[in-house]
């Protein structure tokens, strides 16, 4: 089921409705209910992959507190849920990956046609294994107490809005509210912030990025017929494409659970404004780069920090960038990885983080905000190829075309010519309002005016937009895939 | 150590190291609303902290904090 099916608009009102029909006490097993239910519209024998995950994470967590004071068996404990959990991960998500990987450089592995090497990973693994994780290492971290009833834990591991791309939520901030009463409560600002957030949702996923992705999926399925300038068109046009599929989703996601009460965090806070590298991971897909800023990246640099005492290294490098540099390149790496299963996402993790780095040892401060923006939006961009290609290859023609054959921008002429011009339509509607919030926060607002029929009229005229410019064919969300 | 020294003392060192003598530091101040105090940063933070108060802080005590409130309470918990 996904959220742009009209299976989930009958759904979602179906489970509101019935959320504040249910008495208090009972809520938790609605929600898991109707999650589980949500997991099982994809494949029923994924269920068994969410119910072991939580399971190891629910026990572990226990086991861990419990040996709160012998640090060497809570060590243990971490490191058994850690092994499972990436261990599933990896032998869902990445096998096939890694065998073909090492077939092709030693020509030692079976060959790369067994099936059991290329099983499917269950949708959603890669956000709920984090998610679960999160929990581990705060309960590791004496962050929080072990969650002791097993259906509140694993409405947290598998609740509906979440389960499929996230955000992925930190325990401390996601798992309290199950048990709060009085968030519980029907409000109608619940209800508005909701409906809202999940009709700008659908504006971005319906209008820009399904738009836009007509003409950048004919582009990039046939390369060797453009020239440099239709790839930077569809580059460009493929950096709002992957940014409203996914701001998207996450609007729809945060709507859901806002109609119930629940506060999730925001993922993201209008990305292609940063003035560098660093602010753009402070603004895109927020909830990874802060979990992998809280349980990769830190723990990385604490240890370095450490083992590194020298005053410089090769005489020019303070040991604190040196572990900057080697923090942010394991991060980033890992990052890329965790993406998918294909080379393109590892050089897209590892150019971030060489980005990142060189930005650091520069330290260049201030600058025209313009500029920096637009030097951003290129570094970003020139990842994005990375991101998009089907394998290297294909993302050195590209460079290649653009650094050295321009030709001229495809224009298509075939049955669907009025995409790219709804599309161009919906990028300007959504550049619109991202520059009013960043720009002009404070100014006159419409979807944010006290006058309730000023809002009212701003629903319904995006309401009237998607209707009018969106592609209705259920496609897939990006980041599902990943 | 008092609570209110130990914060002055914090204040002095993120002062020093994100080169901003005008900063004011609360219990309440997070890495995000601390001009200059990132993750890089943090990194030079702590290790100066660790040296201005002779001593060293472990995984799980710099995970744990979550402010600048965290931190007084756990720099004082370990001169105490």
């Amino acid at each position: 089921m996904y959220f742009n099916t009209t299976q989930y608009i009958l759904f979602l009102p179906l489970v509101v409705i019935l959320f504040y029909l249910t008495p208090f006490r009972f809520r938790w097993f609605l929600l898991l209910a109707a999650s589980y239910y949500f997991y099982v519209c994809w494949r029923a024998e994924f269920m068994v992959v969410i119910i072991f995950s939580t399971m190891v994470n629910y026990f572990s967590a226990i086991l861990i507190a419990r040996n709160k004071q012998d640090k060497r068996k809570k060590k243990i404990f971490l490191v058994i849920a850690l092994v499972i959990n990436l261990g599933m991960l990896i032998l869902l998500k990445y096998l096939g990956f890694i065998n073909d990987f090492f077939h092709e450089l030693f020509n030692i592995t079976p060959a790369p046609t067994s099936p059991l090497l290329y099983l499917i990973a269950p949708v959603g693994i890669s956000y709920f294994t984090l998610q679960s994780l999160t929990y581990v290492f705060d309960t590791y971290y004496n962050l929080r107490e072990p969650e002791k009833h097993p259906g509140i834990f694993a409405l947290y591991v598998a609740f509906f809005p979440l389960i499929l791309s996230g955000p992925i939520e930190q325990s401390t901030h996601l798992l309290p509210q199950f048990r709060d009463r009085e968030r519980a409560k029907l409000k109608s600002s619940n209800i508005e912030e909701g409906i809202k957030l999940i009709i700008w949702g659908y504006f971005l996923k319906l209008v820009v990025a399904d738009r836009t992705s007509i003409y950048v999926d004919s582009v990039f399925s046939n390369v060797d017929r453009h020239g440099g300038i239709t790839f930077i068109a569809a580059i460009i046009l493929y950096s709002f494409q992957i940014y409203s599929d996914f701001a998207g989703y996450s609007c729809i996601a945060i709507g859901s659970a806002r109609l119930m009460g629940f506060d999730v965090l925001h993922n993201f806070n209008r990305p292609y404004f940063s003035q560098s590298i660093r602010e753009f991971w402070t603004r895109w897909h927020i909830s990874l780069s802060t979990w992998l800023r809280n349980y990769l990246f830190s723990p990385l640099s604490y240890y370095f920090m450490r083992k590194l005492q020298k005053e410089r290294y090769l005489k020019i490098i303070r040991p604190e960038l040196l572990t900057y540099g080697i923090a942010t390149s394991i991060t980033f790496l890992m990052c890329g990885i965790w993406h998918g299963a294909n080379f393109t996402f590892i050089i897209w993790g590892i150019l971030h983080g060489i980005y990142l780095i060189v930005d650091r040892a520069i330290n260049k401060k201030g600058g025209n905000k313009v500029v920096n923006i637009i030097i951003t939006y290129i570094l970003v961009l020139f990842a994005w190829i990375f991101f998009r290609s089907e394998n290297v290859h294909q993302s050195m023609t590209i460079i290649k075309a653009i650094l050295t054959h321009p030709g001229s921008l495809y224009i298509p002429f075939d049955s669907d010519v009025v995409a790219p011009v709804y599309a161009v339509l919906g990028i300007f509607i959504m550049l619109l309002v991202e520059v009013k919030r960043e720009f002009f926060n404070s100014s006159f607002s419409l979807s944010g005016n006290k006058n309730e029929y000023i809002r009212m009229a701003s629903y319904g005229l995006i309401i009237f937009l998607i209707l009018y410019l969106g592609v209705f064919d259920a496609s897939q969300f990006m980041y599902v895939k990943f | 150590m008092e609570s209110i020294e130990i914060l002055n003392r914090i204040n002095n060192i993120f002062a020093l190291v994100l080169e901003n003598q005008r900063l004011t530091l609360t219990r309440e101040s997070v890495i995000t609303n601390v001009e200059g105090w990132d993750s890089f940063t943090n990194i030079k933070l702590i290790l100066t902290m660790e040296k201005q108060f002779q001593m060293n802080f472990n995984t799980f005590e710099i995970q744990a904090c979550r402010n600048i409130g965290d931190l007084c309470d756990t720099i004082q918990r370990k001169l105490t």
